[in-house]
């Protein structure tokens, strides 16, 4: 059986998602890469544009949700925590 | 009570030793400096039990590297600093070890934790050698956290998962060795070569983990 997602693991998932999508990603996608429902999904993008890791932008009459510097920061710490984590058993 | 001064080891090895625990604490505070980071960035209880962890360990081996420099070089009263220094590292080292023992079994209870430090330094403190008793208490300690990190590796079959626990396996190897240097003498000179090789792998371990991007 897989472990439940913790909330910081979801934020990964998502942030992670973008920039895989070269740093920026349509609602759909993202939807669909995070693997959560819609209202889940906006109440966390919303908390996310909050914490300004990342921003709405309109590309081709599209939205899009960009990364930010912040987002790849928080991307990065969280890489070295989960190596940290798995290194001593945490 | 019954601490006496106890100088350990070959006398070309005075000031070597106190080096090899720098050495050992600086790697310690590298560790706790990034757990309290990492406490700071997801406010997890396991990263701030794991800091203070990691933070008496090196509270214990910076006082134990002051006391063996000043008693070597016979600076200030020897005895009181012996005292003093010994004191805070075994209670620092023990309190740490049952720590990351508990934590190591992700124990929600603290009672059988406390009750447990404190069975150790009572025993210690009224044992008639008190380097045995400490050096044993440890080594159980150590074995049981050793275990975890094996699971661990196991689990995670990682290169820096590999690297502490085979550090923690060093650890425990170290305090056998200090065990048999009571009986034994040069053995003092093994275990702390097995400490600071064990500090070492902690060191690439971490290196690696900031590594990661």
């Amino acid at each position: 059986m897989t472990e439940r997602r913790t909330k910081m693991d979801i934020v990964y998932d998502m942030l992670h998602a973008i920039q895989e999508k070269g740093g920026s990603i349509l609602p759909t996608h993202l939807l669909y890469k995070s693997n959560l429902s819609h209202g889940r999904l906006k109440q966390y993008v919303d908390e996310l544009k909050v914490k300004a890791l990342v921003t709405e932008i309109e590309k081709k009459g599209k939205m899009q949700y960009v990364l930010t510097d912040q987002g790849v920061k928080f991307l990065a710490n969280y890489r070295q925590l989960r190596e940290f984590t798995d290194a001593f058993g945490l | 009570m019954a601490f006496s001064i106890a100088i350990r080891g070959p006398e070309w090895f005075f000031g070597i030793d106190s080096l090899f625990e720098g050495f050992a604490g600086l790697a310690l505070l590298l560790v706790t400096l990034f757990s309290i980071k990492a406490y700071l960035f997801t406010k997890d209880k396991r990263y701030r039990s794991f800091a203070v962890a990691f933070g008496l360990m090196t509270v214990g081996l910076a006082a134990k590297a002051i006391t063996d420099f000043l008693v070597h070089q016979k600076i200030g009263p020897s005895g009181v600093i012996f005292l003093y220094g010994y004191l805070a590292y075994i209670a620092t080292t023990l309190t740490a070890l049952v720590i990351l023992f508990a934590l190591t079994l992700k124990s929600q209870q603290r009672t059988p934790f406390i009750a447990l430090l404190l069975v150790s330094l009572v025993l210690v403190l009224l044992s008639s050698s008190y380097f045995l008793s400490f050096h044993v208490i440890s080594l159980i300690l150590l074995v049981f956290i050793t275990i975890h990190f094996v699971k661990n590796y196991y689990a995670k079959r990682s290169l820096s998962s590999l690297l502490v626990c085979i550090a923690f396996v060093l650890l425990a190897v170290g305090q056998l060795q200090f065990i048999v240097d009571i009986a034994y003498h040069k053995w003092y000179i093994l275990g702390h070569l097995s400490h600071l090789l064990a500090y070492v792998l902690v060191l690439v371990a971490l290196g690696k983990v900031l590594k990661k991007r």
